[in-house]
């Protein structure tokens, strides 16, 4: 405050203690001090005003009316003149780099990195980098955590010009405290709607057949649901299953599955770092409604080289990393097979080929060009394959194929310390085959039946760092998408007769071209507020048809406390293709199919509130959401329609559905010395309304599951020693049944179903045990345990048929899985 | 190929399932009246009328002779039915299907509701307008795996269609093949043979029917352009053209449809049109025109 007189702004006036208007007060001193005040009206505030004293200085009442922190009194001769203070100009300086693991030098993807008593604060990136712009000082302090690792206090010079790399250490999560630094966690992020998963979480959960899963992983989280029993298919907030988008570095993976669903393609051993966001979705995400699940796989060891591996009831795997140039160059491989077929096939007779198998490869390399630029190309192959060859005089061999492949070649390339820029080439594509082949007696036919979805994309995006208020996320991305649903070749031969061979396109292939461009604000008001604001345009062109959109995004975090923030969020997104199933288990036949110039994109608006607590020295997180989710667009396959489209599979899908999905969601996380885990409630609703289904009538969703209820446990008895264990209840899913049969118009008996979705099934509830024995070795590290799915035996139902006795129908529910125990053996050298 | 995919997967899962009997808690299942009956132009006027069953009994559902109709065309009463025909059902079995017949003309240009009356039922009824003959020009062979016709739409009317196509080959006799037909006219929604695609090589009988629905139209001409699996050669080539109410359109479709669903215990069930308020049935029209195209 700068005063230029004070005994003119010292002199009393006379007034009594109580309140009084700025009006009366500003007329007081004007009248009694024999100044006039002037100032902008716009700036008083028209409130009333309490002395606490008697006979106030003219000073003390104008501190009371104007904000000595924000106006300065100018004394003149016979006035006085309230200024607004002009803004400081702060200098700033920028730091950025970025955060590695000290052991591999992987880089580290959602680490905290936070200026200690102050509003600034961030994430690190996809490639582990960070920029913050912050007011010019000789040294600055930063902190930098990230769960899993101690946090680390790191000095940037105001004269480093460099990138600098901050190391972290790795906790040891049964010898030490694992310290959740929530107060940086809170500022730096906006994102609600959003979990991240550790892959040594995931590895610690109970295994189904020996196997840890990703995606069984995800669903236990709250606001998801699992497609069935078993199934990798899962449910987000109330949307369709197609409404997901899942992400291998950066690349849509269009089928996840592994034997019909019981299995996705992630192999825990490739990856790094598993994120799903539910809601809130920034301006980057786009081209699905309900969820996107980014998994990125582990880069490569720059330091050493290093391996895992294991074997389960099922499977096998080995996983190799090591620098291929020190600290220059690396690689990371993983495989993955079951052996179900190896193993059962000397018991097959000698005329007998027959088997099923899943297998996946996952490769990447890393290569640092100089500081500033980076490249990486990773790698995706996965297989399932079931077949069966007679080689007797029948020579009938059928085979059943899927699989997806995925790459993405990814140049990380740092303009300044303020602006970072990664250009990314994809490419994703998803093959499904059945087919037969018969040679008897010289006549040989073939039949094959194929469908594949194919992607090629080139996408850029920024990271800018404007201010210490401001930083920017844009970019532009292009898919050209290549659909061909369903073909058919036919061939048959016969010795000295005229030979067929047809390929009958069900549907002729469709070449999209899809397009968006988006951009971001993390605006950072001040230490209580930040927001993020975004935009996200979407173009898409079909044949002749061209959809676009403008989708706002808007989340913003308001912190109470330094334990407790407020969240809020909306998000417009709209999608463009579908997907093609009548089924409820995720099967290899489900096809993705474009928008067209009759079926319209699906849209989608969500508002989501929430707020994360912290207690007990933040080894307890609570999570509370609250969200509200309006669907358009919504497409459904007419019950019948076929697996494998003709060319009218558009007359076969249903138009114009809409819906809605509303619930809470509630989470409380311990993340103790030996005891995390954590215990999800989620309370929901999830309706449809189609007019051409039901009699135009709202239903409940398929997956309406009012109550669902997990509780994920991890223990470490000892160093060597732990226990997990999860516990899952949820409302039984909804199904059209029969309930009556008539004749019809020529006298066969038609079945009368009840409304859709009407009976509910049983609920579903299930624990899974797991025990793990560690050891270190001269080696290594040798892991082995067993778990247990569905330790008490419960009867849960896959599905439920019906069947004839002979006095009556009845309906016989099939469960599977039950009290399943399984071993797995796993090592890391 | 959706069921072979389901045994193949059923057939891993046996490994580990169990199955067991379980009440279920269904909801309320009242016994409905069911009205069917399909009105001619030209012809007189005859109906059904029956019950239906809980979906846990065995056995057909049954008609019943004790029923009162009405008949009414363009809002006004025309007659009332007798029952005027039964015949068994079933062989030997006491199971018997009544006819009722109204004494009245049905009439190509108008509206037919009728009105079905029981004692403790509810009043059931259904509406429609009756099926014109198909107008059908150029019918012709294209080429020896190519068929075209045209239909002329009358834009005063709503006009709905399915066709079939039938062959008889001279070499090998009469061969019922039903269908085999392709397009990629997306306005024709071709159904009953995807779902049998594998069982092609085999040689079991799969059929197609073509739908046409009337929004495709606009009151124009449609030319149906089809490609047929195999060779037509010399064989005499039939196509069955039937012109249909809209009640008549869905309730041939929605049966294809709920059959090609079978029991999949994965998907969901299809139900079969019903234009009968209060009760269950059809009440609809259609008119065949056969077109020999060699």
């Amino acid at each position: 405050m700068a005063i230029a007189q004070e005994s003119g702004l010292e002199q009393t006036i006379n007034l009594a203690i109580g309140e009084y208007s700025s009006d009366s007060l500003i007329n007081a001193i004007e009248e009694q001090a024999g100044l006039r005040l002037s100032f902008a009206s716009r700036n008083v505030k028209r409130e009333n005003f309490r002395l606490q004293e008697s006979n106030p200085s003219v000073r003390e009442i104008l501190q009371l009316i104007f904000n000595p922190s924000d106006f300065d009194y100018l004394l003149k001769p016979g006035k006085i003149l309230i200024r607004k203070r002009e803004p400081e100009k702060v200098e700033t300086i920028t730091i950025s780099g970025y955060i590695e693991d000290v052991g591999s030098g992987e880089r580290l993807i959602g680490a905290n990195i936070f200026i200690p008593g102050s509003s600034i604060g961030t994430v690190s990136n996809t490639f582990g980098f960070f920029s913050l712009s912050v007011p010019t000082a000789d040294s600055i302090l930063v902190i930098v955590s990230q769960i899993g690792y101690k946090n680390r206090k790191a000095i940037f010079s105001k004269d480093l010009n460099e990138n600098y790399n901050i190391l972290l250490i790795p906790e040891v999560a049964e010898l030490e405290e694992v310290t959740i630094v929530a107060e940086e966690e809170l500022l730096s992020q906006t994102q609600m709607s959003n979990e991240k998963l550790k892959t040594n979480e995931i590895d610690a959960l109970p295994k189904f057949l020996g196997e840890v899963d990703v995606i069984k992983a995800v669903q236990f989280l709250p606001g998801v649901q699992s497609g069935g029993e078993g199934s990798v298919n899962y449910i987000i907030r109330g949307g369709n299953p197609d409404q997901n988008l899942i992400l291998l570095d950066g690349v849509p993976v269009y089928n996840v599955s592994h034997l019909f669903g019981f299995f996705s393609v992630f192999n825990i051993d490739a990856i790094k770092h598993v994120e799903l966001t539910k809601g809130g979705f920034p301006a980057h995400f786009g081209g699905r409604l309900s969820s996107v699940l980014e998994v990125n796989m582990k880069e490569g060891d720059l330091q050493k080289y290093h391996g895992s591996g294991g074997i389960g009831l099922l499977s096998a795997k080995l996983a190799l990393e090591g620098p291929i140039i020190k600290d220059k160059a690396s690689f990371m491989i993983s495989g993955r097979r079951t052996y179900s077929d190896l193993i059962y096939r000397p018991f097959l007779g000698p005329n007998d080929d027959q088997g099923y198998y899943f297998a996946d490869l996952n490769a990447k390399l890393n290569y640092k060009i100089n500081r500033k630029d980076r490249i990486y190309l990773s790698f995706y192959n996965g297989l399932d394959k079931a077949f069966s060859n007679e080689l007797d005089g029948s020579n009938f061999s059928a085979l059943l194929k899927w699989g997806n492949y995925t790459s993405a070649l990814r140049w990380n390339h740092l303009f300044s310390k303020k602006l970072f820029g990664n250009l990314t080439a994809t490419y994703s594509r998803f093959n499904f085959q059945i087919g037969s082949t018969s040679d008897v007696d010289s006549l040989s036919n073939t039949l094959n039946y194929f469908s594949r979805i194919t992607d090629q994309g080139l996408r850029y995006d920024l990271d800018y760092i404007l201010s210490p208020k401001h930083s920017f996320k844009m970019g532009a991305a292009y898919v050209y998408h290549n659909f061909r649903p369903g073909a058919i070749n036919i061939t048959e031969s016969r010795a000295g007769s005229l030979n067929i061979d047809s390929l009958f396109n069900l549907t002729q292939p469709t070449f999209t071209h899809d397009m968006s461009l988006y951009i971001e604000d993390i605006w950072t008001i001040n230490k209580r507020l930040k927001l993020n604001l975004g935009l996200h345009y979407s173009a898409y062109l079909v044949n002749d048809q061209f959809y676009n959109s403008l989708q706002p995004r808007i989340s913003g975090r308001y912190l109470l406390n330094p334990n407790w923030a407020l969240k809020a969020s909306y998000a417009f997104m709209q999608q463009y293709i579908h997907l093609l199933t009548n089924s409820t288990i995720g099967l290899p036949t489900d096809l993705w199919v474009t928008s067209t110039d009759n079926i319209a994109p699906q849209n989608s608006h969500q508002l989501a509130l929430g707020s994360t607590n912290y207690f007990k020295e933040k080894k307890w997180e609570w999570n509370n959401e609250l969200f509200y989710k309006d669907l358009s667009g919504l497409i459904a396959f007419e019950p019948a329609a076929s697996l494998a489209p003709a060319a009218n599979w558009e007359n076969q899908v249903v138009t114009g559905g809409v819906g809605t999905a509303y619930g809470w969601e509630t989470m409380i996380k311990l993340n103790g010395k030996k005891t995390s885990g954590w215990i999800a409630y989620t309370l929901s609703k999830s309706e449809r309304q189609f007019d051409d289904l039901n009699d135009g009538e709202k239903f409940p969703f398929k997956y309406d599951r009012r109550h669902d209820f997990k509780i994920v446990l991890n223990h470490n008895f000892t160093k060597r020693f732990s226990m997990g264990a999860t516990w899952l209840f949820n409302t039984g899913i909804k199904a059209t049944i029969p309930i009556s049969t008539y004749s019809d118009l020529n006298g066969n008996p038609v079945i009368r179903y009840s409304k859709r979705n009407e009976f509910v099934y049983p609920n579903y509830h299930r624990l899974d045990l797991t025990l793990n024995w560690k050891k270190k070795t001269s080696w290594g590290e040798r892991n082995w345990g067993m778990s247990v799915y569905n330790a008490y035996n419960r009867q849960n139902p896959f599905f439920i048929y019906f069947s004839t006795n002979g006095v009556s129908r009845t309906a016989t529910q099939v469960s599977v899985f039950q009290f399943l125990p399984s071993f797995h053996y796993n090592f890391r050298f | 190929m959706k069921l072979r995919i389901i045994s193949i997967l059923v057939l891993i899962l046996s490994f580990t399932s169990c199955e067991k009997e379980i009440n279920l808690d269904y909801p309320q299942t009242p016994v409905n009246l069911v009205l069917n009956s399909s009105l001619l132009s030209g012809d007189t006027a005859k109906a059904f009328l029956g019950l239906s069953i809980p979906y846990e009994n065995l056995g057909l559902p049954p008609y019943i002779d004790y029923g009162t109709l009405e008949l009414f065309e363009n809002g006004n009463l025309v007659g009332t039915a007798q029952v005027c025909k039964r015949e068994l059902r079933v062989f030997e079995t006491q199971d018997t299907i009544y006819t009722y017949c109204f004494d009245h003309i049905v009439n190509e240009n108008s509206n037919y509701k009728i009105v079905a009356r029981a004692p403790n039922f509810d009043r059931i009824q259904g509406e429609t307008e009756i099926a014109k003959t198909a107008e059908i020009i150029n019918p012709q062979i294209t080429a020896t795996d190519r068929f075209s016709f045209t239909i002329v739409d009358d834009p005063d009317e709503d006009n709905y269609y399915f066709f079939q196509i039938f062959i008889d080959d001279t070499v090998n006799g009469f061969i019922n093949l039903d269908g085999f037909m392709t397009t990629q006219d997306l306005t024709i929604e071709m159904l009953g043979f995807i779902d049998d695609l594998l069982a092609v090589p085999t040689g079991e009988n799969t059929g197609s029917i073509g739908f046409i629905s009337d929004e495709f139209f606009n009151g124009g001409t449609k030319k149906v352009d089809m490609g047929t699996l195999f060779s037509i050669g010399q064989s005499r080539l039939r196509v069955l053209v039937t012109s249909c109410s809209k009640s008549y359109f869905e309730y041939s479709r929605t049966s294809i449809l709920s059959n090609n669903n079978g029991d999949s215990p994965f998907g969901e069930p299809y139900q079969v049109h019903s234009n009968v308020s209060n009760g269950y049935g059809l009440v609809g029209s259609f008119k065949d025109t056969m077109l020999i195209l060699r």
